[in-house]
């Protein structure tokens, strides 16, 4: 029991952070390896707002969400705009440098030493024999929530349907009308924002280094994979099976073997299921 | 557009570019330096312990030089540090060494936090007889079996019994039959401490829960804590980096593992404040190390040489002294006065039978508490022993409780 509900709540996290790319992807097609730096841009960011600034958590998540933000609308119009005519390599061979700069920058300014942003929830409450930190929980709430709002946006909007239309077909939507430049700024912008979110509340209950983008990035594919592409709603359920499957490999298999075993879980979900758990056509309803 | 693009991409990478050539040393040896290679952890996992050794070493340089130099004969010889970041990366303090020895043409080196980095560049040096490493941070066992490695720093074994002792008594006055060890499986050290840990409990007539491992830098230990908490545990030994104790308390705690914890991470406050740990979690989290200049003062051991250290690093860096610091600060001095005693610094031999006699009163300026071997001498076997001492977090501080050896 103790350990489904620790996957749960550290799979609604990697699921924030899988919705905002899946947006990104999604509408713009560009492999944006550099998402998981949105995440820990937010989270150093939060945890110097709080700690040095002295402001509070929300004040601080905000400038945390900001700064993501405004990172992902760099990386959007300073790297991938401009190549957006080019070969996918040219794009993944940016994001992976994008990624190495980022991190050295970060490394350069705040140091790698993990850090948690304090003023976050503090006690616990039990289910059954399990005891979960109400932080926790406030992360597994947040993370629901604004995946929830997301999907909404994506599927009761103007702009969240300009945006499939993208995902579905780019260039007709294109021929139809739909300013491809201003979409791609609403993509980067939300999904950073997404980013941005899981960057700040989990700096709040987890420590944050600036060496975890990457990690947070692969994550974030994994459960793009489990649950299939092209469905903002759907990553929800296949971050929290990447949470369970994480902490149930953890508790069966000695330590060394953990990631082995997700790695493992996904080929086969790969093999079995190509286009995901939920599949493509389902995602892209 | 587009070339405002590039414009904004070329001026964010010369940023970063400019940033790191910045901590760049520049200049190089002449007659009268003698060039002597760090090799530092200065970025990575194991940043927040190498950083403040990387300033002790600068510190006991820069004195040195201020002094003259090292006097070799009759004349004085000038220091210059070349510094490779290793990242906390095997393969990169690979080529880190490579590049001292073949590029600057060291023949002496200094530093070397991480274990398993040390472990990797060993091969490299380890029949060169014209190369001596001064090792003061990484703790693997065996390391200093190997002609080139003088390690005034005490290794992994060396606070495994008094662990364990604690552990064993604490579990004694507790009733629990059991102890968990938890292991970070990328410390290198721990490949041959672990086992010793576990063959000890099993010899007290304990069960050992685990060896439970886990990573270095890991933002979660849930998996380890339902681990503890389902074999009813009450006393764990830790043995990994201050930071990763202070999250593995954090959430075991907030997870309701209310357990006693023993460890040889030497915990900050500093580590404690990054992990926003409150003193309430810190309860019954014991601490055994090698003794900070803090704790000597404390302990009124080599009190006076620790305080004038911790002074010196306080003016120049603001803020105390890390766990290694006083080793490193030691090991560049010990190094100087083997260079001294031997009055030269290209007869590699004699400088290392310099440094097998070398005496504690020798070094008048080592800031800890080390345990003369025969002789008064510092080294046994190329390896040095040090008082150790047990820590508990006051609400503010880590605070000495007792001293041990």
């Amino acid at each position: 029991m103790q350990e489904l509900l620790n996957g749960v709540a550290q799979g609604t996290v990697y699921a924030l952070i899988a919705a905002g790319l899946v947006l990104i992807f999604g509408v713009v097609r560009v492999p944006h390896f550099a998402h998981g730096e949105s995440v820990m841009v937010s989270g150093m960011m939060t945890c110097w707002a709080v700690t040095s600034l002295h402001l509070p958590v929300l004040l601080g998540a905000a400038v945390g969400v900001a700064a993501s933000v405004g990172y992902g609308l760099f990386l959007c119009f300073a790297v991938y705009w401009p190549m957006r005519n080019h070969p996918e390599w040219n794009l993944l061979a940016s994001s992976l440098g994008a990624v190495v700069i980022t991190q050295t920058a970060a490394i350069a300014i705040w140091t790698s030493t993990p850090r948690v942003t304090p003023g976050g929830v503090s006690g616990s409450f039990e289910i059954g024999d399990a005891i979960i930190p109400w932080s926790w929980a406030v992360l597994a709430a947040i993370s629901a929530a604004v995946i929830g709002a997301t999907a909404l946006l994506v599927s009761r909007t103007t702009a969240g349907v300009s945006m499939k239309a993208m995902a579905a077909d780019a260039e007709t939507a294109q021929l139809m009308g739909i300013p491809v430049r201003k979409n791609w700024a609403i993509a980067f912008a939300v999904g950073s924002a997404l980013a941005g979110v899981a960057g700040s509340v989990y700096s709040t209950v987890f420590p944050v280094s600036t060496t975890l983008g990457l990690d947070v990035t692969f994550s974030a594919l994994v459960v793009i994979i489990l649950a299939g592409i092209g469905s903002v709603a759907h990553v929800l359920w296949g971050g929290v099976l990447l949470g369970v499957v994480e902490a149930v490999a953890g508790t069966v298999f000695p330590g060394g073997y953990q990631d082995s075993m997700v790695f493992l879980f996904m080929l086969v979900v790969l093999v079995a299921r190509p286009n995901g758990l939920f599949g493509l056509e389902r995602a892209r309803d | 557009m587009r070339v405002r693009s590039i414009a904004w991409v070329a001026g964010a990478a010369l940023a970063v570019t400019g940033l790191a050539a910045c901590g760049e040393d520049s200049g190089s040896s002449d007659g009268s330096e003698l060039v002597i290679g760090e090799v530092a952890e200065l970025t990575g996992a194991a940043e927040a312990v190498g950083g403040p050794q990387h300033n002790a070493i600068k510190l006991a340089v820069d004195e040195i030089n201020a002094a003259g130099g090292i006097r070799i004969g009759d004349k004085k010889v000038r220091i210059k540090l070349r510094t490779e970041d290793t990242k906390s990366d095997p393969t990169v303090g690979v080529t880190a060494v490579q590049k001292l020895l073949t590029k600057d043409g060291v023949h002496y080196l200094v530093g070397s936090l991480s274990g398993a980095v040390a472990s990797a560049y060993l091969p490299v040096i380890k029949d060169r007889k014209d190369i001596i490493d001064i090792v003061v941070g990484a703790a693997n066992p065996g390391l200093n079996e190997n002609i080139s490695v003088y390690r005034p720093r005490a290794d992994a074994f060396q606070s495994v019994d008094a662990e364990v002792t604690l552990a064993l008594e604490t579990a004694g006055e507790l009733g629990t039959d059991n102890i968990a060890v938890l292991s970070d499986k990328k410390l290198q050290s721990n490949a041959v401490a672990v086992p010793k840990i576990v063959d000890a409990i099993k010899a007290a007539g304990k069960t050992v829960v685990g060896p439970v491992d886990f990573e270095m830098g890991a933002t979660q230990f849930s998996s380890q804590i339902a681990a503890l908490k389902r074999a009813g545990n009450k006393v764990a030994l830790f043995q990994g980096y201050g930071t990763d104790l202070m999250t593995f308390v954090k959430q075991a705690r907030a997870q309701g593992y209310d357990g006693t914890v023993v460890a040889a991470s030497g915990a900050t406050a500093d580590q404690v404040k990054q992990a926003d740990v409150s003193a309430d979690a810190l309860k019954n989290v014991f601490d055994i190390g090698t003794a900070f200049p803090a704790d000597l003062v404390a302990l009124k051991l080599n009190a006076e040489a620790a305080q004038k250290f911790a002074d010196a690093y306080e003016k120049e860096f603001g803020a105390p002294p890390g766990y290694t610091s006083a080793s490193a600060y030691g090991g560049v001095h010990i190094l100087a006065a083997a260079l001294e005693k031997a009055g030269t610094t290209t007869d590699y031999a004699k400088v290392r039978e310099a440094l097998d006699d070398l005496t504690v009163a020798d070094v008048p300026e080592l800031a800890e508490k080390v345990v003369p071997q025969e002789g008064d001498r510092i080294f046994k076997d190329h390896q040095a022993y040090f008082s150790l001492v047990l820590r508990a977090w006051d609400g503010a501080a880590w605070t000495t409780v007792k001293a041990i050896g």
